[in-house]
């Protein structure tokens, strides 16, 4: 895909958990379109892939770092910011992909599960939205894009906590837009259903999930891929979409219409 | 977003945001069908302007709200090749308290907001599909949908239902490779809500529900659809986005 329509070039981009699936898509669409990248991937494995990563999109031509971050933790999210900023002087898009989530029913659900979703899918989000914002308004121009998920929109059994943590995302782009927009920075979500990625696995392998899903609930008739989220983050990060603001885009061909 | 080799038929692209459209698509590569009720140097401006951009233009004028017409505009836009792209437009406003509206009116609204949507996206999948062509269709609602001015109990739900109009085709078109999606636009700067913008008591009270603080441009509407016809937006089918500078969230 050619990405280069989308006048990104010399972006500067940060993408959280960029280490695979559908952050490092996005990071490498960016890369395509002539951003740099910021790629911010969680303390522990992975480091391979990552380095693997920064090394394919400094082979297109652009410039990318990698900051070990946990967005769990606030000062962490304060130091993505300050290391951006110092290497690159600027932050235009902020692209919050990073997330964790139970998988329990809600009668099972722990204590411990509630906090680490939380604070993984939702107040990472919120607290890596504030910084990014400090250095973005002062600019006049910023754009962060969360990633939802269509159990933002619908319920889903055994996700009771993670479709709440994800309608919050969706209706904190709104609320954050308005404090924001008229300043220039926007916020807008990119929502998808699974996608084929090596952490949805163990769920698209289920027997029978695959067809059910493909043939009664998406009429695209197919399953999500990463790459498919690519466009709809680009677009919303243009400056084609300055007037879509506190948006969700869902991206999953058409399930949650049903 | 680029719609390279593409061609598009754009309803109503005689002025205002199909105007918009029409122009955005011929930037980035498409041959434009330009459909308007009335053919006049407005349409010819359109049509020079997208083959400005070196590509092919042809104007076709028919009343959209009657089958007869939509049949006849696709066979005559043949001419410019089997049509990748429809963009229903075309519109009417109308402002009439509810307890005055007559039958006459709702009538006139619901015919060319919904119906025509309906006829058009009808034929041309019709057409498609039989032809084993994919596509992609894009409606034009509006911040009515969700949001309420005076004097539009017709227009309102005529733009609601180009919402669940824009689901349910979706969902039975989707096996055949065509997507349809919904743009609503907010307060945009086009002749048909001139008076608004040069109402120093009304735009006032507008333009404070926008969180941007100002209105939209026909292109924005048009920028917007590009991306939903393209290629880059393959897996989104059945939604509605609004284009309205932050309207409908506040």
């Amino acid at each position: 895909m050619n990405y280069s329509s989308f006048e990104l070039n010399d972006k500067v981009v940060i993408v959280t958990g960029a280490s695979q699936g559908i952050g490092r898509a996005i990071a490498l669409g960016f890369a395509q379109a002539g951003a740099n990248l910021v790629l911010a991937k969680h303390p522990g494995p992975r480091m391979a892939e990552i380095e693997s990563l920064k090394a394919e999109i400094e082979s297109l031509g652009r410039r990318a770092i990698v900051v070990q971050t946990d967005v769990g933790v606030v000062a962490e999210v304060q130091a993505l910011m300050d290391k951006t900023v110092a290497e690159f002087g600027r932050i235009d898009v902020l692209v919050n992909n990073a997330g964790w989530t139970g998988t329990n029913d809600a009668l099972d659900v722990t204590e411990e599960e509630f906090d680490k979703t939380v604070t993984a899918s939702l107040k990472s989000v919120f607290f890596a939205s504030q910084a990014a914002a400090k250095v973005m308004l002062p600019q006049g121009w910023g754009r962060i894009i969360q990633i939802g998920s269509n159990f933002g929109v619908i319920a889903f059994k055994k996700r009771a906590l993670y479709a709440a943590v994800k309608a919050a995302v969706h209706h904190l782009a709104k609320a954050l837009s308005l404090e924001w927009a008229h300043q220039g920075v926007l916020v807008n979500v990119v929502a998808p259903c699974i996608t084929e990625t090596e952490s949805r696995k163990n769920i698209l392998e289920k027997p029978g999930y695959k067809e059910w899903a493909t043939q009664q609930m998406i009429p695209r008739g197919r399953w999500n891929q990463p790459e498919d989220l690519v466009g709809a983050v680009l677009f919303l990060a243009s400056p084609f979409a300055d007037m879509i603001v506190g948006q969700t885009i869902l991206v999953d061909g058409g399930w949650t219409i049903h | 977003m680029k719609l390279t080799g593409k061609v598009a038929l754009v309803t109503g692209a005689g002025q205002g945001i199909g105007r918009g459209i029409a122009e955005v698509f011929a930037r980035e590569g498409a041959d434009v069908v330009i459909n308007d009720i009335c053919t006049d140097e407005r349409t010819e401006e359109v049509a020079a302007a997208v083959r400005s951009q070196g590509r092919r233009a042809l104007v076709v004028k028919a009343d959209v709200s009657k089958r007869a017409d939509v049949e006849r505009m696709f066979e005559e836009a043949q001419q410019l090749g089997p049509i990748d792209i429809l963009v229903n437009n075309a519109g009417i406003e109308t402002i009439v308290p509810f307890l005055e509206l007559t039958d006459k009116q709702w009538e006139d609204v619901t015919n060319v907001n919904l119906k025509s949507g309906w006829m058009c996206a009808q034929v041309f999948c019709r057409r498609a599909i039989e032809e084993q062509r994919t596509g992609a269709i894009v409606n034009i609602g509006s911040i009515q949908a969700a949001r309420v001015l005076p004097g539009r109990t017709h227009y309102a739900p005529s733009k609601l239902a180009v919402e669940a109009l824009t689901r349910n085709i979706s969902a039975e078109v989707g096996q055949h490779g065509i997507r349809v999606n919904c743009i609503h636009p907010g307060l945009i700067d086009t002749p048909m809500i001139r008076w608004v913008l040069e109402s120093p008591e009304i735009l006032p009270l507008v333009v404070a529900q926008i969180s941007l603080g100002r209105p939209g441009k026909p292109c924005d509407i048009g920028h917007a659809a590009a991306f939903l016809a393209s290629d880059e937006a393959r897996y989104i089918t059945g939604q509605s986005l609004y284009v309205d500078g932050g309207w409908v969230g506040k």
